[in-house]
């Protein structure tokens, strides 16, 4: 007991002498146990995070796609939607037995790059995220009216907006739009407080609300290019009210009767796509001189599913050439339309701008009467892969259905490529610290040959020389381990302290995982294996005692 | 312990050979050399004549190639290299030319741990230590001092009292004078002669200047000792 008393005693003793070289080696050990157990903890931490984005959910089911396209779209709102669930299927979903709750999302839009999700109110009591978290509000309430919009915490702060505020939400991000005043304003009735989920950066609206932005929006094309048309205006609104009523059965209809006179079946037509198509039919009565143009969308204005999948899967190959092209073409258009040429280029090319804007946004939004994806809540997980089943074996529609846990898990995987090299680099950075370590204690053996010579013959053991090396580098390791997770906890702290509110969540001051224990257990037992080249060295030093 | 009677010799030495290495020559060959307990022995050899390689044998830091060496009746030459450290550490004080301490402990910490090492009843150690030092004149003042901040003579005669900490049998002084000035040197060499005169140490101080060998009762010279193969 004295003897081991003796050893620490002389270790520390030894330490304090070769100080600057020992705090040198403290540090580098220090940082880079600090960056291990970082990089340890931050992946935990996002992975947990990750898996919780969404929870409570028990299925998630879209049209057929890949399982993580459909997460990534539903979740993550990343990608665009390639096939919609019509609303008879969602019917037909939620009225299945063991199915508690449905929740539709709408996608296709954005406001300023931020998404804009349709969806009922019942959303805000459904989603949930971490350990079963609910939305809250920081301010107002959610939707009740169809101009009411929620915002996403980081929507609100990224853009200033607060409870009340007016804003626009339109396909093509009107806010450069001559006719912004027009259009129909969103008044914020809420603001989410931040979740640290992809909900902070998305704008949730009624799905009435994701119709009328179709409709306005048509009444925003046509007012492009009938403003010069003293009627516009005012059968504009009449027009409006109309839509809301009848949208989409007047299409199907109106796109039978204005494709026949229309010629020119050009990409750019997917490109004008459904957001002419409501006012197409009222458009170009009054606008005769745009008929061919107005032809163009009523092509496209069509609605049944399956031609509005194909014509998505065409518009997205065609989309940057069609720009311009119908840049070109609207703007002879005009010029045959009308005489006055320069104005009405002006115009085109406001129009085409538009296009072009519209394209860089999201505008895949589904047909009226579908929706993107449902989230489904059973009545008792235990039903989920029953209704899984049941889901991918639907008739009607090819949909699919992924269980957000399992689907999170695989798309965690795929990311878990990135978490392994940081891991790897953490780990090169260690071990450089640790052959800095060795390097200081193997360059200190020229001085200690002789303190180990006294030690030897003073009746030290050699392992009582081999054991003061190995202590020494362990004393050092330990102590940067310790400045290491002291400086991790008060990073955290500070980091909480600071971007709380940015990230929406607080990160754990809980640093030791099972994988950050074994790395320091490996640590150790690393320094013990290294920490035995310089024993090994003070041991044949003092074996070969007195030779010169 | 003081007092302690040793009857053995402290130093029975037969047919010793030592040699670096397998087919080196041998550095030292000595057919038979003894010490008595308790007594005093000049050993006085140039530079390079092996001295310290035979301070080694005697101290149970080398083994020999052959012959065999005891020390206080016991074969060191024959014991495992831990017993013989603790053997070392029990019965052989060790006083170098210079660097005796290590340099970062305290004075006292110095003198414990040889303590520790030699297994010394811990309860009076701390008592006996200072009077150690008191008795070679260094303030107790001192003990509490790191060793690299003492003198060299003030450190020399740390490393006495270190040496003598557990009664010891047998000290074993090299050059210990060598890095001191002739005032200083005379003075060392009575305070150990002092010092040794409390306790039944038996010491071989070796050296190669022969003017000391005049304080002692005998004198050996390495090379009468040493006959190595083709000498004869």
């Amino acid at each position: 007991m004295g003897t081991l008393r003796a050893l620490f005693g002389v270790a520390y003793q030894s330490l304090l002498y070769r100080l600057s070289g020992v705090a040198l080696a403290i540090a580098a050990v220090a940082i880079s146990v600090f960056v291990l157990l970082s990089v340890e903890h931050v992946r935990n931490e996002a992975r947990s995070s990750f898996a919780s984005t969404v929870s409570n959910v028990d299925l998630i089911v879209g049209a057929r796609t890949g399982e993580i396209n459909l997460l990534l779209l539903s979740i993550f709102r990343i990608g665009n939607p390639t096939a919609n669930i019509s609303w008879e299927s969602v019917e037909e979903i939620s009225e299945q037995p063991n199915v508690e709750w449905v929740v539709p999302i709408s996608l296709g839009d954005s406001h300023k790059n931020f998404r804009v999700v349709g969806t009922s109110a019942e959303f805000f009591d459904r989603y949930k995220y971490g350990q079963s978290k609910p939305l809250v509000f920081k301010s107002g309430e959610r939707f009740t009216n169809t101009l009411d919009v929620v915002v996403g915490a980081h929507v609100a702060t990224d853009l200033a907006y607060g409870l009340g505020d007016e804003l626009v939400l339109s396909h093509g991000m009107a806010d450069t739009s001559f006719t912004h005043h027009d259009q129909v304003t969103f008044a914020v009735s809420g603001v989410l407080a931040t979740t640290g989920t992809p909900v902070d950066n998305a704008l949730f609206v009624s799905l009435e609300a994701i119709e009328a932005i179709h409709a306005d929006e048509d009444s925003e094309h046509h007012d492009a290019h009938a403003d010069h048309d003293e009627h516009a205006e005012s059968e504009r609104h009449d027009e409006h009210a109309d839509h809301d009523e009848h949208a989409h059965h007047e299409e199907s209809e109106h796109h039978d009767e204005h494709a026949d006179h229309d010629e020119h079946a050009h990409h750019e037509e997917s490109e004008h796509h459904d957001e002419h198509a409501d006012h197409d039919e009222h458009a170009h009565h009054e606008e005769s001189e745009h008929h061919d143009e107005h032809a163009d969308h009523d092509e496209h204005g069509h609605h049944e599913e399956s031609e509005h999948h194909d014509e998505h899967a065409g518009h997205d190959e065609h989309a940057h050439h069609e720009e311009s092209e119908h840049h070109d073409e609207h703007a002879d258009h005009d010029e045959h339309a009308h005489h006055e040429a320069s104005e009405h280029h002006d115009k085109a090319e406001e129009h085409g701008q538009h296009a072009a804007n519209d394209h860089h946004h999201q505008h895949d939004h589904p047909p009226i009467g579908t929706v993107t994806a449902i989230l489904v809540g059973l009545d008792s997980a235990a039903f989920t892969l029953q209704v899984q089943r049941w889901v991918n074996e639907f008739a009607d529609e090819a949909l699919l259905a992924i269980l957000p846990g399992f689907a999170l898990a695989q798309l965690w995987s795929l990311v878990g490529g990135v978490e392994n090299v940081l891991r790897g680099i953490s780990i090169l950075v260690f071990i450089s610290a640790l052959f800095g370590l060795n390097a200081m204690m193997l360059a200190s053996m020229r001085e200690r040959k002789r303190e180990i010579e006294i030690l030897r013959s003073i009746g030290a053991p050699s392992r009582f020389i081999v054991a003061l090396l190995i202590i020494e580098s362990m004393l050092i390791v330990t102590v940067g381990i310790i400045l290491a997770v002291t400086g991790l906890l008060c990073a955290i702290a500070l980091a909480n302290n600071l971007l709380a509110s940015e990230l929406g969540l607080a990160l754990s001051l809980q640093i030791f995982y099972p994988s950050s224990m074994v790395a320091l257990g490996l640590i150790y037992l690393t320094t013990l294996i290294l920490s035995l080249v310089p024993a090994w060295k003070a041991y044949a030093v003092a074996r070969s005692y007195s030779s010169g | 312990m003081a007092t302690q009677e040793n009857t053995a010799a402290a130093i029975d030495i037969k047919e010793l050979v030592f040699r670096f290495g397998p087919g080196l020559d041998p550095v030292l060959t000595i057919p038979e050399w003894s010490v008595a307990a308790n007594e005093r022995v000049f050993l006085q050899g140039n530079s390079g004549s092996g001295k310290s390689t035979l301070l080694g044998l005697l101290a149970g830091l080398r083994t020999p190639t052959a012959g065999v060496v005891n020390i206080l009746d016991t074969q060191i030459s024959a014991l495992s290299g831990r017993k013989r450290d603790a053997f070392r550490a029990q019965n052989i004080g060790v006083v170098f030319q210079q660097f005796n301490l290590i340099p970062f402990l305290s004075v006292l910490d110095n003198i414990l741990l040889a303590a520790e090492f030699g297994s010394s009843s811990s309860t009076t150690l701390k008592t006996r230590a200072k009077e150690l030092l008191e008795r070679v004149n260094l303030d107790s003042g001192l003990s509490s001092r790191k060793a690299e901040q003492l003198s060299i003579g003030q450190q020399q005669r740390v490393a006495i009292v270190r040496a003598l900490i557990n009664s010891p049998a047998l000290l074993l002084v090299d050059e210990p004078t060598s890095a001191l000035d002739h005032a200083n040197k005379e003075s060392f060499l009575t305070l150990l002669n002092e010092v040794l005169d409390d306790t039944n140490c038996a010491m071989v101080f070796v050296s190669h200047d022969p003017s000391i060998g005049s304080m002692f009762d005998h004198q050996v010279a390495l090379q009468d000792l040493n006959q190595p193969v083709g000498a004869h």
